[in-house]
Protein backbone atom coordinates (compact mmCIF):
# COMPACT_ATOMS: atom_id res chain seq x y z
CA UNK A 1 0.00 0.00 0.00
CA UNK A 2 1.56 3.49 -1.02
CA UNK A 3 1.45 6.23 1.53
CA UNK A 4 0.50 9.67 0.68
CA UNK A 5 4.52 10.52 1.87
CA UNK A 6 5.76 7.76 -0.47
CA UNK A 7 3.81 8.96 -3.64
CA UNK A 8 5.31 12.34 -3.08
CA UNK A 9 8.75 10.84 -2.44
CA UNK A 10 8.10 9.11 -5.50
CA UNK A 11 7.01 11.88 -7.15
CA UNK A 12 10.23 14.46 -6.03
CA UNK A 13 12.02 11.36 -7.40
CA UNK A 14 10.58 11.59 -11.06
CA UNK A 15 10.69 15.12 -11.13
CA UNK A 16 14.33 15.17 -9.74
CA UNK A 17 15.08 12.88 -12.83
CA UNK A 18 13.17 14.47 -15.51
CA UNK A 19 15.48 17.93 -14.28
CA UNK A 20 18.48 16.35 -14.82
CA UNK A 21 17.54 15.20 -18.27
CA UNK A 22 16.00 18.64 -19.21
CA UNK A 23 19.12 19.92 -18.10
CA UNK A 24 21.36 18.01 -19.91
CA UNK A 25 19.51 19.19 -23.06
CA UNK A 26 17.77 15.75 -23.85
CA UNK A 27 15.05 16.61 -26.47
CA UNK A 28 12.84 13.57 -25.49
CA UNK A 29 12.79 15.24 -21.78
CA UNK A 30 11.77 18.89 -23.18
CA UNK A 31 9.08 17.24 -25.72
CA UNK A 32 7.30 15.35 -22.40
CA UNK A 33 7.69 18.43 -20.23
CA UNK A 34 6.46 20.92 -23.52
CA UNK A 35 3.21 18.42 -24.10
CA UNK A 36 2.53 18.00 -20.44
CA UNK A 37 2.63 21.65 -19.46
CA UNK A 38 2.07 23.86 -22.91
CA UNK A 39 -1.89 22.93 -22.45
CA UNK A 40 -2.21 23.71 -19.17
CA UNK A 41 0.19 26.83 -19.27
CA UNK A 42 -2.41 28.40 -22.05
CA UNK A 43 -5.41 27.62 -20.24
CA UNK A 44 -3.91 30.11 -17.42
CA UNK A 45 -2.62 32.25 -20.27
CA UNK A 46 -6.10 32.57 -22.15
CA UNK A 47 -7.55 33.39 -18.70
CA UNK A 48 -5.28 36.89 -18.19
CA UNK A 49 -5.03 38.01 -21.52
CA UNK A 50 -7.67 39.58 -24.60
CA UNK A 51 -7.00 37.39 -27.43
CA UNK A 52 -6.27 33.43 -28.62
CA UNK A 53 -2.92 34.89 -30.20
CA UNK A 54 -1.85 36.74 -27.08
CA UNK A 55 -1.79 34.06 -25.28
CA UNK A 56 0.28 31.50 -27.79
CA UNK A 57 2.61 34.41 -28.07
CA UNK A 58 3.08 34.23 -24.36
CA UNK A 59 3.47 30.37 -24.14
CA UNK A 60 5.95 30.51 -26.59
CA UNK A 61 7.92 33.06 -24.58
CA UNK A 62 7.32 31.37 -21.40
CA UNK A 63 8.74 27.57 -22.86
CA UNK A 64 11.84 29.73 -24.14
CA UNK A 65 12.63 31.42 -21.44
CA UNK A 66 11.95 28.06 -20.12
CA UNK A 67 15.21 26.13 -21.83
CA UNK A 68 17.18 29.33 -21.29
CA UNK A 69 16.49 29.66 -17.16
CA UNK A 70 17.02 25.57 -16.55
CA UNK A 71 20.59 25.46 -15.97
CA UNK A 72 20.18 28.19 -13.29
CA UNK A 73 16.94 26.50 -11.95
CA UNK A 74 18.05 24.94 -8.79
CA UNK A 75 15.29 22.63 -7.80
CA UNK A 76 14.16 24.33 -4.79
CA UNK A 77 10.45 25.25 -5.89
CA UNK A 78 8.96 22.21 -8.39
CA UNK A 79 8.65 22.68 -11.58
CA UNK A 80 5.19 23.62 -12.03
CA UNK A 81 6.12 26.59 -10.22
CA UNK A 82 9.00 27.43 -12.62
CA UNK A 83 7.09 27.39 -15.29
CA UNK A 84 3.88 29.53 -13.72
CA UNK A 85 6.70 31.95 -12.59
CA UNK A 86 7.95 32.45 -15.74
CA UNK A 87 4.18 32.75 -17.72
CA UNK A 88 3.11 35.22 -14.94
CA UNK A 89 6.15 37.48 -15.45
CA UNK A 90 5.01 37.19 -19.40
CA UNK A 91 1.78 38.05 -18.79
CA UNK A 92 3.28 41.29 -16.94
CA UNK A 93 5.77 42.23 -19.53
CA UNK A 94 2.14 41.95 -21.86
CA UNK A 95 0.46 43.94 -19.80
CA UNK A 96 3.31 46.66 -19.67
CA UNK A 97 4.11 46.76 -23.66
CA UNK A 98 -0.32 47.55 -24.30
CA UNK A 99 0.34 50.69 -21.28
CA UNK A 100 -3.26 49.69 -20.81
CA UNK A 101 -5.40 52.76 -19.79
CA UNK A 102 -8.19 50.27 -19.16
CA UNK A 103 -8.49 48.57 -15.80
CA UNK A 104 -6.57 44.82 -16.41
CA UNK A 105 -9.99 42.92 -15.46
CA UNK A 106 -12.30 44.79 -17.85
CA UNK A 107 -9.25 44.44 -20.95
CA UNK A 108 -9.40 40.50 -20.53
CA UNK A 109 -13.58 40.40 -19.94
CA UNK A 110 -13.26 42.47 -23.25
CA UNK A 111 -11.81 40.19 -24.84
CA UNK A 112 -13.04 36.60 -23.19
CA UNK A 113 -13.57 33.09 -23.88
CA UNK A 114 -17.27 33.72 -24.59
CA UNK A 115 -19.80 30.54 -25.36
CA UNK A 116 -20.57 28.16 -22.36
CA UNK A 117 -23.13 28.01 -20.13
CA UNK A 118 -24.90 31.17 -18.35
CA UNK A 119 -23.87 30.17 -14.90
CA UNK A 120 -20.07 29.90 -16.56
CA UNK A 121 -20.67 32.93 -17.96
CA UNK A 122 -21.89 34.69 -14.81
CA UNK A 123 -19.46 33.38 -12.60
CA UNK A 124 -16.49 33.93 -14.80
CA UNK A 125 -18.20 37.94 -15.07
CA UNK A 126 -18.01 37.93 -11.17
CA UNK A 127 -14.82 36.52 -11.01
CA UNK A 128 -13.23 39.13 -13.51
CA UNK A 129 -14.69 42.01 -11.20
CA UNK A 130 -12.47 40.70 -8.07
CA UNK A 131 -9.21 42.70 -7.65
CA UNK A 132 -6.31 41.25 -10.07
CA UNK A 133 -4.18 40.00 -7.35
CA UNK A 134 -7.10 37.92 -5.56
CA UNK A 135 -8.36 36.92 -9.27
CA UNK A 136 -4.55 35.41 -9.50
CA UNK A 137 -4.00 33.70 -6.14
CA UNK A 138 -7.41 32.22 -6.66
CA UNK A 139 -6.05 31.07 -10.09
CA UNK A 140 -3.06 29.60 -9.43
CA UNK A 141 -4.38 27.91 -6.19
CA UNK A 142 -7.48 26.68 -7.10
CA UNK A 143 -7.65 26.06 -11.02
CA UNK A 144 -3.95 25.49 -11.75
CA UNK A 145 -3.39 23.70 -8.48
CA UNK A 146 -0.01 24.98 -7.04
CA UNK A 147 0.21 24.96 -3.08
CA UNK A 148 0.25 27.81 -1.32
CA UNK A 149 4.40 28.65 -0.94
CA UNK A 150 4.13 27.38 -5.46
CA UNK A 151 1.83 30.41 -5.21
CA UNK A 152 4.25 32.53 -3.02
CA UNK A 153 6.45 31.58 -5.71
CA UNK A 154 5.27 32.54 -8.53
CA UNK A 155 3.99 36.23 -7.54
CA UNK A 156 7.17 36.71 -5.21
CA UNK A 157 5.09 37.38 -2.30
CA UNK A 158 6.03 35.43 1.02
CA UNK A 159 4.29 32.37 2.73
CA UNK A 160 2.60 34.28 4.80
CA UNK A 161 1.47 37.41 2.56
CA UNK A 162 0.14 34.82 0.35
CA UNK A 163 -2.04 32.85 3.14
CA UNK A 164 -3.40 36.48 3.58
CA UNK A 165 -3.94 37.71 0.17
CA UNK A 166 -5.77 34.25 -0.34
CA UNK A 167 -7.92 34.40 3.13
CA UNK A 168 -8.85 37.46 1.87
CA UNK A 169 -9.71 36.74 -2.01
CA UNK A 170 -11.71 33.57 -1.17
CA UNK A 171 -13.70 36.46 1.46
CA UNK A 172 -13.84 38.66 -1.51
CA UNK A 173 -15.38 35.61 -3.48
CA UNK A 174 -17.65 34.55 -0.91
CA UNK A 175 -19.13 38.01 -0.49
CA UNK A 176 -19.60 38.21 -4.60
CA UNK A 177 -21.43 35.07 -4.76
CA UNK A 178 -23.77 36.05 -2.18
CA UNK A 179 -24.46 39.29 -4.00
CA UNK A 180 -24.97 37.88 -7.01
CA UNK A 181 -27.81 34.69 -5.00
CA UNK A 182 -29.29 38.11 -3.42
CA UNK A 183 -29.81 39.67 -6.80
CA UNK A 184 -31.16 35.85 -8.26
CA UNK A 185 -33.35 35.74 -5.38
CA UNK B 1 -31.32 33.16 -14.26
CA UNK B 2 -28.59 31.77 -12.49
CA UNK B 3 -29.22 28.77 -10.03
CA UNK B 4 -25.93 29.18 -7.95
CA UNK B 5 -26.85 25.72 -6.05
CA UNK B 6 -25.70 25.26 -2.93
CA UNK B 7 -23.01 28.37 -1.13
CA UNK B 8 -19.51 26.52 -0.72
CA UNK B 9 -18.09 26.82 2.20
CA UNK B 10 -14.68 29.03 1.29
CA UNK B 11 -12.46 27.92 3.89
CA UNK B 12 -12.49 24.27 2.27
CA UNK B 13 -10.39 24.16 -0.75
CA UNK B 14 -11.93 20.62 -2.05
CA UNK B 15 -15.05 23.01 -2.85
CA UNK B 16 -13.27 25.75 -4.21
CA UNK B 17 -11.21 23.45 -6.14
CA UNK B 18 -14.75 21.85 -7.56
CA UNK B 19 -16.12 25.55 -8.14
CA UNK B 20 -13.50 26.52 -10.35
CA UNK B 21 -12.90 23.23 -12.36
CA UNK B 22 -17.33 23.42 -13.24
CA UNK B 23 -17.51 27.08 -13.40
CA UNK B 24 -14.33 28.15 -15.13
CA UNK B 25 -13.49 26.88 -18.68
CA UNK B 26 -10.32 26.27 -19.96
CA UNK B 27 -9.61 27.27 -23.73
CA UNK B 28 -7.94 24.27 -25.18
CA UNK B 29 -4.62 24.21 -26.78
CA UNK B 30 -4.83 23.71 -30.57
CA UNK B 31 -3.03 21.37 -32.03
CA UNK B 32 -1.24 23.20 -34.18
CA UNK B 33 -0.08 25.57 -31.69
CA UNK B 34 1.80 22.53 -29.64
CA UNK B 35 3.10 21.49 -32.82
CA UNK B 36 4.60 24.73 -33.71
CA UNK B 37 5.93 25.34 -29.61
CA UNK B 38 7.20 22.23 -29.33
CA UNK B 39 9.20 22.91 -32.72
CA UNK B 40 10.49 26.18 -31.36
CA UNK B 41 11.41 24.51 -27.92
CA UNK B 42 13.39 21.71 -29.29
CA UNK B 43 15.54 24.53 -31.87
CA UNK B 44 16.04 26.39 -29.11
CA UNK B 45 17.41 23.38 -26.98
CA UNK B 46 20.09 23.10 -29.63
CA UNK B 47 21.09 25.88 -29.57
CA UNK B 48 21.32 26.52 -26.12
CA UNK B 49 21.66 23.36 -23.58
CA UNK B 50 23.25 20.56 -26.51
CA UNK B 51 27.16 20.40 -25.82
CA UNK B 52 29.00 21.32 -28.99
CA UNK B 53 30.84 19.36 -30.76
CA UNK B 54 34.63 19.36 -31.11
CA UNK B 55 35.84 21.91 -33.35
CA UNK B 56 36.17 20.42 -36.57
CA UNK B 57 39.78 22.25 -37.50
CA UNK B 58 41.65 20.45 -34.50
CA UNK B 59 40.50 16.80 -36.31
CA UNK B 60 41.45 17.78 -40.01
CA UNK B 61 44.94 19.24 -38.58
CA UNK B 62 45.31 16.23 -36.18
CA UNK B 63 44.07 13.84 -39.80
CA UNK B 64 46.62 15.94 -42.11
CA UNK B 65 49.79 15.41 -39.57
CA UNK B 66 48.82 11.98 -39.37
CA UNK B 67 48.57 11.63 -43.12
CA UNK B 68 51.32 13.54 -43.61
CA UNK B 69 53.83 10.73 -41.49
CA UNK B 70 52.04 8.12 -43.38
CA UNK B 71 53.09 9.91 -47.03
CA UNK B 72 56.57 10.36 -45.62
CA UNK B 73 56.79 6.58 -44.59
CA UNK B 74 55.45 5.10 -48.13
CA UNK B 75 57.91 7.32 -49.95
CA UNK B 76 60.88 5.60 -47.89
CA UNK B 77 59.93 2.14 -49.01
CA UNK B 78 61.49 0.95 -52.30
CA UNK B 79 58.99 -0.12 -55.45
CA UNK B 80 58.31 -3.32 -55.09
CA UNK B 81 57.35 -3.11 -51.37
CA UNK B 82 55.38 -0.32 -51.73
CA UNK B 83 52.83 -2.30 -54.66
CA UNK B 84 53.06 -5.72 -52.48
CA UNK B 85 51.65 -3.60 -49.59
CA UNK B 86 49.02 -1.73 -51.65
CA UNK B 87 47.76 -5.10 -52.66
CA UNK B 88 47.58 -6.12 -49.12
CA UNK B 89 46.34 -3.24 -48.10
CA UNK B 90 43.41 -3.56 -50.58
CA UNK B 91 42.44 -6.95 -49.98
CA UNK B 92 42.37 -6.92 -46.23
CA UNK B 93 39.81 -3.29 -46.80
CA UNK B 94 37.81 -6.04 -48.70
CA UNK B 95 37.75 -8.78 -46.18
CA UNK B 96 36.68 -6.08 -43.67
CA UNK B 97 33.97 -4.60 -45.69
CA UNK B 98 32.58 -8.41 -45.76
CA UNK B 99 33.25 -9.21 -42.41
CA UNK B 100 31.32 -6.05 -41.33
CA UNK B 101 28.58 -6.41 -43.17
CA UNK B 102 27.77 -9.72 -42.56
CA UNK B 103 28.21 -9.24 -38.55
CA UNK B 104 26.14 -5.98 -38.13
CA UNK B 105 22.56 -6.00 -37.65
CA UNK B 106 20.69 -4.11 -39.74
CA UNK B 107 18.76 -1.86 -37.56
CA UNK B 108 15.43 -2.28 -37.44
CA UNK B 109 12.65 -0.11 -39.39
CA UNK B 110 9.44 0.48 -39.58
CA UNK B 111 7.61 2.43 -42.20
CA UNK B 112 5.51 5.37 -42.02
CA UNK B 113 3.79 7.76 -44.59
CA UNK B 114 2.63 11.42 -43.57
CA UNK B 115 -0.62 12.38 -44.57
CA UNK B 116 -2.71 15.13 -44.81
CA UNK B 117 -0.10 17.74 -42.76
CA UNK B 118 3.02 18.09 -41.27
CA UNK B 119 4.37 15.54 -38.52
CA UNK B 120 7.26 15.79 -36.52
CA UNK B 121 9.77 13.17 -36.09
CA UNK B 122 12.48 13.16 -33.33
CA UNK B 123 15.63 10.49 -34.07
CA UNK B 124 16.10 8.69 -31.04
CA UNK B 125 19.63 7.61 -32.65
CA UNK B 126 20.63 11.01 -33.59
CA UNK B 127 18.42 13.12 -30.96
CA UNK B 128 17.81 15.49 -33.70
CA UNK B 129 13.70 16.73 -34.87
CA UNK B 130 12.80 16.56 -38.34
CA UNK B 131 9.16 18.05 -39.73
CA UNK B 132 8.14 16.04 -42.41
CA UNK B 133 5.61 17.17 -44.56
CA UNK B 134 2.06 15.68 -46.39
CA UNK B 135 3.15 12.46 -48.51
CA UNK B 136 7.01 11.72 -46.24
CA UNK B 137 8.28 8.06 -46.61
CA UNK B 138 10.44 7.44 -43.93
CA UNK B 139 12.07 4.79 -42.04
CA UNK B 140 11.56 4.43 -37.95
CA UNK B 141 13.41 2.77 -35.37
CA UNK B 142 13.21 2.22 -32.24
CA UNK B 143 12.85 5.23 -29.85
CA UNK B 144 11.93 7.55 -32.21
CA UNK B 145 8.96 9.64 -31.20
CA UNK B 146 6.34 11.31 -33.47
CA UNK B 147 4.10 14.30 -33.02
CA UNK B 148 1.05 15.03 -35.33
CA UNK B 149 -0.16 17.79 -35.94
CA UNK B 150 -3.06 18.44 -38.66
CA UNK B 151 -1.70 15.87 -40.38
CA UNK B 152 -1.64 11.92 -39.68
CA UNK B 153 0.85 9.12 -39.71
CA UNK B 154 0.81 5.68 -41.33
CA UNK B 155 2.93 3.10 -39.50
CA UNK B 156 3.27 -0.13 -40.98
CA UNK B 157 5.36 -2.89 -39.97
CA UNK B 158 3.83 -6.12 -40.10
CA UNK B 159 2.23 -7.37 -43.53
CA UNK B 160 -1.07 -6.30 -44.03
CA UNK B 161 -1.14 -3.97 -40.83
CA UNK B 162 -1.40 -0.47 -40.34
CA UNK B 163 -1.44 1.70 -37.05
CA UNK B 164 -2.97 5.39 -38.37
CA UNK B 165 -1.56 8.10 -35.64
CA UNK B 166 -4.29 10.24 -35.75
CA UNK B 167 -3.61 14.16 -35.87
CA UNK B 168 -3.23 15.44 -33.07
CA UNK B 169 -0.94 12.54 -31.31
CA UNK B 170 1.99 12.15 -29.56
CA UNK B 171 3.65 8.03 -29.86
CA UNK B 172 7.06 6.61 -29.08
CA UNK B 173 8.24 3.40 -30.83
CA UNK B 174 9.46 1.50 -27.73
CA UNK B 175 10.07 -1.65 -29.03
CA UNK B 176 10.74 -2.68 -32.68
CA UNK B 177 12.84 -6.04 -32.34
CA UNK B 178 13.34 -10.19 -34.01
CA UNK B 179 12.72 -12.38 -30.96
CA UNK B 180 12.38 -15.83 -30.84
CA UNK B 181 11.30 -16.10 -34.37
CA UNK B 182 9.15 -13.42 -34.40
CA UNK B 183 8.78 -9.73 -34.67
CA UNK B 184 7.74 -7.25 -31.70
CA UNK B 185 6.10 -4.16 -32.39
CA UNK B 186 5.36 -1.76 -29.17
CA UNK B 187 4.01 2.11 -29.32
CA UNK B 188 3.63 3.59 -26.61
CA UNK B 189 0.69 6.48 -26.93
CA UNK B 190 0.98 9.55 -24.63
CA UNK B 191 -1.66 11.40 -26.04
CA UNK B 192 -4.38 11.03 -28.69
CA UNK B 193 -5.61 8.81 -30.98
CA UNK B 194 -3.92 5.37 -32.90
CA UNK B 195 -6.23 3.32 -34.95
CA UNK B 196 -4.90 -0.16 -36.07
CA UNK B 197 -5.85 -2.66 -38.65
CA UNK B 198 -4.24 -5.65 -38.65
CA UNK B 199 -6.16 -7.86 -41.60
CA UNK B 200 -3.58 -10.80 -41.40
CA UNK B 201 -3.09 -12.28 -38.65
CA UNK B 202 -0.04 -12.04 -36.51
CA UNK B 203 2.27 -15.77 -36.61
CA UNK B 204 2.62 -17.29 -33.14
CA UNK B 205 5.68 -15.24 -31.79
CA UNK B 206 4.89 -11.85 -33.52
CA UNK B 207 3.59 -9.27 -31.13
CA UNK B 208 1.76 -6.04 -31.40
CA UNK B 209 1.16 -3.94 -28.12
CA UNK B 210 0.30 -0.39 -27.63
CA UNK B 211 0.94 1.28 -24.39
CA UNK B 212 -0.54 4.12 -22.84
CA UNK B 213 0.65 5.51 -19.13
CA UNK B 214 -1.65 2.65 -17.46
CA UNK B 215 -2.35 0.15 -19.87
CA UNK B 216 -1.28 -2.37 -22.42
CA UNK B 217 -3.42 -3.05 -25.56
CA UNK B 218 -2.45 -6.32 -27.50
CA UNK B 219 -3.79 -7.53 -30.78
CA UNK B 220 -2.88 -10.69 -33.07
CA UNK B 221 -5.64 -9.72 -35.99
CA UNK B 222 -8.16 -7.23 -35.45
CA UNK B 223 -9.20 -3.84 -36.31
CA UNK B 224 -9.22 -1.57 -33.08
CA UNK B 225 -8.94 1.67 -31.76
CA UNK B 226 -6.74 3.58 -28.68
CA UNK B 227 -7.21 6.63 -27.49
CA UNK B 228 -5.01 8.34 -24.61
CA UNK B 229 -7.69 10.40 -23.38
CA UNK B 230 -4.87 11.67 -19.88
CA UNK B 231 -2.68 10.10 -18.15
CA UNK B 232 -5.25 8.57 -15.94
CA UNK B 233 -7.60 7.42 -18.76
CA UNK B 234 -7.46 5.28 -21.54
CA UNK B 235 -10.57 4.67 -24.20
CA UNK B 236 -10.42 1.09 -26.31
CA UNK B 237 -12.92 0.08 -29.04
CA UNK B 238 -12.73 -3.25 -31.32
CA UNK B 239 -14.11 -2.97 -34.72
CA UNK B 240 -13.63 -6.42 -35.60
CA UNK B 241 -11.36 -9.27 -33.71
CA UNK B 242 -10.22 -8.73 -30.84
CA UNK B 243 -7.99 -7.32 -28.49
CA UNK B 244 -6.43 -8.04 -24.67
CA UNK B 245 -6.28 -4.90 -22.18
CA UNK B 246 -4.31 -5.00 -19.58
CA UNK B 247 -4.39 -2.34 -16.55
CA UNK B 248 -2.20 -3.88 -13.25
CA UNK B 249 -3.78 -6.85 -12.22
CA UNK B 250 -6.93 -6.92 -14.04
CA UNK B 251 -6.90 -7.78 -18.23
CA UNK B 252 -10.36 -8.07 -20.03
CA UNK B 253 -10.94 -8.95 -23.66
CA UNK B 254 -12.66 -6.59 -26.04
CA UNK B 255 -14.70 -8.04 -28.93
CA UNK B 256 -16.19 -6.49 -31.23
CA UNK B 257 -18.23 -3.63 -31.27
CA UNK B 258 -17.01 -3.66 -26.97
CA UNK B 259 -15.27 -0.95 -25.71
CA UNK B 260 -13.74 -0.31 -22.86
CA UNK B 261 -12.83 2.71 -20.80
CA UNK B 262 -9.60 2.04 -18.32
CA UNK B 263 -9.38 4.57 -15.32
CA UNK B 264 -6.23 4.02 -13.18
CA UNK B 265 -7.84 2.90 -9.97
CA UNK B 266 -10.86 1.83 -11.42
CA UNK B 267 -12.59 -1.27 -12.27
CA UNK B 268 -12.03 -1.99 -15.92
CA UNK B 269 -15.67 -2.01 -17.31
CA UNK B 270 -16.70 -4.01 -20.93
CA UNK B 271 -19.91 -1.92 -22.59
CA UNK B 272 -21.03 -2.82 -26.07
CA UNK B 273 -22.43 -0.59 -28.94
CA UNK B 274 -25.69 -0.64 -27.64
CA UNK B 275 -24.93 0.12 -24.20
Amino acid sequence: MSTPAREEEDAAEVEATLLRRLREGDNSAWTQLTQVYSPRLYAYLRRNLPAANDAEDALSETMLAAVRAIPSFDGRVSLAAFLYSLAYRKMADYWRRQHATAPLNEAIAAGHLGGGSAERLAFEELFDSLPEISRQVLLLRYQVGLSVSETAEVIERSYKGTESLLSRARSQLRAALDRADQEHD
Amino acid sequence: MIDWGRQPEMNDDEVLRTLFAHRLADEPLPPAVLERVTHSVLTEVQQNLVPAALPPVSRSATLLVRLERFRSWLGSLPPNQTLLLAGAAAVAAMVLIIGVSRITPRPLTAIAEVAGGNATVLSHHTSKFHVQKDGDVLKLRQGDQVLTAEGAVRLTHFPDQVAIIEPGAYIELTRLDEAGGGHQLALTLHDGIVHSQINTPLQANDEYVIRTPGVAVSAVGTDFTVEAVSPQETIVKTMAGQVQVTMGEQVVTVGPGQEVDAVLGQTLKLQSDGD
